[in-house]
C-alpha cells in the first residue's frame, strides 16, 4: 500500500475547495480583480490549506518506514502461504494526488490541473493492477491467481452483506469492512497493531476532514469570495462557475476526444494558472486559511478523542514499523 | 429471477480516456465473487438497481459512465494499491480510503476514484 499513512492523513488532498459545487453568487457585484504577484513561487506555497494537514501528516521518512514495513509483512505472510510477493517500492510520487491544490500558482504553472499527469498515473494504476503485467501473477494459472488474491486479500465477500467480515462503522453513515485473514490485513495489524481499530480511526479522521470542508464552503464569506474569483476569471477570458469547474470541463473534453492529450497540457496550464491567480487575487487565498483554521478548531473540539488516538496510534506504528524493518520480521 | 442465477444482460466496456471501466448489468443481486472482475479492480454495487460495476483506473467523474452518486458498496481487489473514493468529481468533497481487500458501504455518494 503506497504512501499509506500519507494517504490516510491527507485523504482530502485537493478536496478543500475542490468541490465547491453549488456556490451561489449571492455576494455583491465583485470588483475586477487583477493577477497576484506571488513572491514565493515554489510549488504549493500559495495553495489552499487542507483540513488537519499539519496536525495529522507525517514526515516522508515515516511514510516510507510504514510502507516498507507493511510490504515486508505482506511478503512474509504470502511466502508462508506458498506465494511469491514482490514488495512494492515506496514512491514519494504524486500517486493519489488529483493535482495542484486550488490557489497553487506555481503548481498550476508547471502541472496545470494535473489532468495530463493523472491520465499517465491512471494508466500506471491499471498496469500495476493488471495481473498479466505483474511478475508475481503473470506465470500463474487462473486457479493459482485466484488463490494468490484470496491469500492476499482474504476470501472475497459473498456480497455486500457478508457477515463473516469485520465491519467498522465510521462517522457520517459509512462503514468499512476487512477480512482479517488476508495477508494485507495481517500486515496492517503487524504495523498498526490492530487493523480494525486503525481503519476505524482513519475513516473517522476522513469524516472530520469532510466536516471542515462542508462548513467552509457553506460560509457566506467564502461564497462571496467565489463570486470574486468568477469575476476575475471572466476578466481573463474564462467563464466558469467555481474553482475546479474548468478542470472538470477539460477532463470531459479529453475523455470525449474533443481535445487531444498532446494539446491538453498547454491548455490546462493556461487555464489553471489563471484559476490559481484569481484564487489569490480575489481574496479566496486570504480567506481560506483562517476559515479552515476556524472550522478545524470547531471540529477538533468536538472530536478530541479521535484525533488524539489517531496521533498516538500513528506514532506507535511508526516506531513499530522501524522495529520490524530492523529485525526483518513482520 | 431464480436466486443465485445470474443473468448477464449486458456488459459495456467503456474506455473514456484514462478510464478503464466495465459495468456489468445484472438482473438480480449476484455474489460479489461472481460479479466482481477480480484481481486489480475496484468492484461496486448499487442496491437500488442490483447492479455491479468495476473500475481499474483513476476516474475523474463517475457520471461519465452512468454511476455518479449511485454506487452503495465498494470492494477493493487491487493487489498493490489502496483506492480512494470521493464525494465530488476530481477528488473533491472528502472521501474514504479503502484498503486492499477492504469494502466500503457509502450510499449514493461517490463521484470519483483514485488509486494508490
Amino acid at each position: 500500500m503506497r504512501r499509506h499513512i500519507r494517504n490516510q492523513a491527507v485523504i482530502c488532498v485537493a478536496v478543500i475547495l475542490g468541490g465547491a459545487a453549488g456556490c451561489s453568487s449571492a455576494a455583491p457585484p465583485p470588483e475586477q480583480a487583477t493577477a497576484a504577484s506571488a513572491p514565493d513561487l515554489s510549488e504549493g506555497a500559495t495553495a489552499a490549506p487542507q483540513p488537519f494537514e499539519g496536525l495529522l501528516s507525517t514526515a516522508q521518512d515515516n511514510q516510507k518506514a510504514l510502507h516498507d514495513a507493511e510490504e515486508q509483512a505482506v511478503a512474509q505472510c504470502m511466502k508462508a502461504q506458498g506465494f511469491r510477493y514482490t514488495p512494492q517500492e515506496f514512491e514519494p510520487s504524486r500517486q493519489g494526488d488529483p493535482g495542484p491544490r486550488p490557489g497553487d500558482v506555481a503548481g498550476a504553472r508547471t502541472r496545470g490541473y494535473g489532468i495530463a499527469e493523472s491520465k499517465e498515473r491512471g494508466e500506471k494504476a491499471v498496469a500495476r493492477n493488471n495481473p498479466e503485467a505483474n511478475p508475481d501473477l503473470a506465470k500463474l494459472g487462473p486457479a493459482e491467481r485466484q488463490a494468490f488474491t484470496a491469500a492476499l486479500l482474504g476470501p472475497p465477500p459473498s456480497g455486500p452483506n457478508d457477515p463473516s467480515r469485520a465491519t467498522i462503522a465510521v462517522p457520517g453513515g459509512a462503514s468499512i469492512s476487512v477480512n482479517t485473514n488476508g495477508c494485507a490485513s495481517k500486515a496492517r495489524t503487524a504495523v498498526y497493531g490492530d487493523d480494525i481499530r486503525w481503519q476505524q480511526l482513519v475513516g473517522s479522521v476522513q469524516q472530520l476532514q469532510g466536516e471542515v470542508y462542508d462548513q467552509l464552503v457553506s460560509d457566506p464569506s467564502y461564497v462571496s469570495a467565489v463570486a470574486q474569483w468568477r469575476s476575475c476569471m471572466r476578466g481573463k477570458g474564462f467563464n466558469y462557475e467555481r474553482p475546479t469547474a474548468a478542470r472538470e470541463v477539460l477532463t470531459m473534453q479529453l475523455n470525449s476526444g474533443e481535445i487531444a492529450l498532446s494539446s491538453l497540457k498547454s491548455t490546462e496550464i493556461q487555464v489553471a494558472t489563471a484559476d490559481a491567480e484569481c484564487f489569490q487575487a480575489g481574496g479566496m487565498a486570504n480567506l481560506t486559511a483562517p476559515l479552515v483554521a476556524k472550522y478545524e478548531q470547531k471540529v477538533a473540539d468536538a472530536n478530541q478523542g479521535v484525533i488524539v488516538e489517531f496521533r498516538e496510534l500513528q506514532e506507535k506504528s511508526i516506531a513499530r514499523a522501524r522495529s520490524l524493518l530492523r529485525t526483518g520480521s513482520g | 429471477m431464480v436466486t443465485g442465477l445470474k443473468r448477464l444482460i449486458a456488459v459495456a466496456a467503456l474506455v473514456l480516456g484514462f478510464v478503464s471501466t466495465t459495468v456489468a448489468i445484472t438482473a438480480a443481486p449476484a455474489s460479489a465473487a461472481a460479479s466482481c472482475n477480480g484481481a486489480g479492480w475496484l468492484c461496486f454495487y448499487d442496491y437500488g438497481s442490483a447492479q455491479y460495476g468495476n473500475v481499474a483506473g483513476d476516474n475523474y467523474a463517475w457520471g461519465a459512465f452512468g454511476w455518479n452518486d449511485r454506487a452503495d458498496w465498494f470492494y477493493n481487489q487491487g493487489n498493490y494499491c489502496s483506492v480512494r473514493v470521493y464525494r465530488d468529481n476530481g477528488g473533491g468533497g472528502g472521501g474514504y480510503l479503502i484498503p486492499r481487500g477492504g469494502t466500503l458501504t457509502w450510499y449514493n455518494t461517490v463521484s470519483s476514484n483514485y488509486w494508490c
